[in-house]
């Protein structure tokens, strides 16, 4: 117990401690069930010796080249999208503030849809009824440079009239329905195979990763995951008003505009190489407000865990639901993340 | 120990809020901010702590330039209470704890955890600490946004109308503290208010603004039926019971007949105005 700290405040700090490492101890297991699961069955035990050494050739092969690429990608980007839309929330006032309400996420689509369609990166080969993408970078960097965009259009014009944070929503807002539009477009005029290969673009899939997109991913989470915390004290003073927040000595308008920035990138980072995830981002957050409260010293691990265990499960599920067939995952977050949404919207009214 | 000279501020260029504003003010003293809504009082208080950015003028507490400090620095000299509070879902213990924002460099140290527990003690908030703001009463939230901004330790404590949304005896509960707490830590308290008889009980000095500008500085003896009519346009008594200067309202003075032949000071029954 740290000195001068009051017996109840100390025992309320404990049981916050106790939730994340519950929420951790989840993660770790769920990923160790997530890797079980496939088509090729694998116990818990052949697992821990494969990541001991101790495996035989084809486990080994089975883990590290298709199961754990997978999982990491699952757990890296449930992380960044959860502590994202977490730090959104503060940044910009706003509880509906996250990638696919900032233009992001349409962003995204739209610049894919764009390589695959305009710059032919989705010269098809169908293959056994699946879809790939011939050029699946340009279709990423398309993807990374127009919801960058749709960040910078945001900022551009929040700058011209002040920073507002609710222009800021509302120009996301704006954006995100012109992207859609433009997608609209492009997919109208788009052939056939095309069109499928951008709608399957956009359904969100973890195993499009290779262990040299996991680095790229995992190193830029890592890196706004350090920045969010060093400013979680700000985010904290944030949510009592501007004001109050400059009166306790927060630089709130450099706090806004770099957390605009590394949130936009750190998401445009994700969804290009992943696709489009629904509502990770923003249920998180919102999940542990209601369990452990607003204090981003807290809140911001737990919903990294959360965001990795809502990834790890959906995608687990989508795996297994209908399995050999693999379900898009995007469709799975809002199909589980939705129902508990409005489970805990409803109970949270009654209390009051 | 707050010298304040000559401050200006306008929103738009053609349009001035506050122009030349000096005053100074003392250890231990409360100053009460008086004026008209759209006067120009909550810019005031913003422009001292660069909340709001003052086109001419500066202002120094201790001597050393606020201009000339950081956001951090200034909010180790000066602590502001907003006239409305947006916290929610965080501890009344962690609200207050963000108060020690300006001195945390990691996390909070031993020190500031004890700071807060003191602050936290001496305000009687002991029995909530653990509960979310959002679900306090008004006064109790202003007393723990009252505890934030004592455990920033400032020089200089800037209220923003902290008694216009509690009841009577929360209104007083709060100006108790604050005055008491600014002569216990000779912290110079500056409150806009409305309520002149809250002013005239608690402040030692009045600083009365009209039309952007400063229309009378002093003590208590600056309040005066003149006075409150030029600032605010409103005709008032000024009288006295059980010892206490009170200011009556009296709106449709103007048009009574006897209007000239009334004495200044007319003594009114304890009764009719309590």
């Amino acid at each position: 117990m740290k000195k001068n700290m009051t017996p109840e405040y100390y025992k309320y700090t404990r049981f916050i401690v106790a939730v994340l490492v519950v929420l951790a101890l989840l993660a770790v297991l769920t990923a160790l069930v997530a890797i079980s699961a496939g088509s090729s069955g694998l116990t818990i035990r052949e697992i821990v010796l494969t990541f001991l050494g101790r495996g035989t050739t084809q486990s080994e092969a089975i883990i590290f080249n298709i199961r754990l690429p997978r999982v990491v990608t699952a757990i890296v980007a449930g992380i960044g999208l959860a502590t994202v839309g977490c730090v959104y929330q503060s940044i910009l006032r706003n509880p509906i503030a996250s990638d696919s309400t900032l233009g992001i996420s349409q962003g995204a689509a739209f610049g894919a849809s764009f390589a695959i369609i305009a710059l032919g990166a989705g010269m098809q080969n169908q293959t056994g009824g699946g879809v790939t993408i011939s050029n699946p970078y340009l279709v990423s960097v398309c993807a990374f440079i127009c919801s960058m965009l749709s960040t910078f259009i945001v900022l551009g014009l929040s700058k011209l009239r002040g920073i507002s944070p609710e222009a800021m929503v509302l120009a996301g807002v704006a954006l995100s329905s012109l992207f859609a539009g433009g997608t609209t477009l492009l997919q109208y005029f788009a052939e056939d195979v095309k069109l499928a290969a951008v709608v399957f673009w956009t359904f969100g899939d973890l195993g499009r990763t290779s262990w040299r997109e996991i680095i790229i991913i995992s190193a830029v989470v890592l890196l706004a995951l350090v920045y969010f915390m060093f400013n979680r004290w700000n985010y904290n003073a944030l949510q009592g008003g501007d004001q109050s927040a400059k009166g306790l000595g927060v630089n709130v308008d450099a706090v806004r505009i770099v957390g605009m920035i590394i949130c936009s990138f750190t998401s445009s980072v994700i969804v290009s190489f992943v696709g489009i995830i629904n509502f990770v981002g923003l249920i998180s957050p919102h999940v542990l407000r209601r369990i452990i409260g607003n204090d981003y010293r807290f809140l911001l691990p737990a919903s990294a865990m959360v965001g990795a265990l809502i990834l790890l499960l959906s995608d687990t599920a989508a795996r297994l639901i209908v399995s050999p067939v693999i379900l898009p995952i995007g469709a799975i977050t809002s199909f589980l993340g939705a129902p508990v949404f409005l489970y805990l919207l409803f109970k949270g009214v009654q209390k009051r | 120990m707050i010298t304040v000279r000559d401050l200006s501020f306008r929103y738009k260029p053609d349009r001035p809020v506050l122009e030349q504003i000096t005053f100074d003010g003392q250890k231990g003293e409360c100053i009460a901010v008086l004026g008209n809504n759209g006067a120009g009082k909550s810019t005031l208080i913003k422009c001292l702590n660069r909340i709001l950015q003052p086109r001419e003028g500066c202002v120094l507490v201790d001597g050393n330039s606020i201009g000339e400090m950081k956001r951090q620095e200034i909010a180790r000299n000066m602590a502001y209470v907003a006239q409305k509070n947006e916290w929610d879902r965080l501890t009344v213990f962690d609200s207050v704890l963000l108060g020690r924002k300006p001195y945390i460099k990691l996390g909070p140290t031993d020190q500031d955890i004890a700071i807060v527990s003191d602050i936290i003690k001496k305000m009687g908030l002991e029995p909530f600490q653990l509960r979310y703001v959002d679900e306090l009463s008004g006064g109790e939230a202003q007393k723990v946004m009252l505890a934030q901004a004592l455990a920033q330790q400032p020089r200089v404590l800037l209220l923003d109308e902290p008694t216009s949304n509690l009841d009577l005896k929360n209104q007083y509960e709060v100006l108790d503290i604050v005055r008491d707490i600014s002569k216990d830590e000779g912290i110079c308290a500056i409150i806009v208010i409305h309520d002149i008889n809250l002013a005239m009980r608690y402040c030692d000095r009045f600083l009365l603004i009209k039309d952007s500008r400063v229309y009378a500085y002093g003590g208590p003896e600056i309040i005066t039926e003149k006075s409150i009519r030029d600032v605010y346009g409103m005709d008032v008594v000024i009288t006295e019971t059980h010892g206490v200067k009170i200011v009556v309202p009296m709106p449709q003075y103007r048009d009574m007949p006897e209007y000239r032949e009334l004495p200044i000071s007319p003594v009114i029954p304890a009764a009719a105005c309590c």
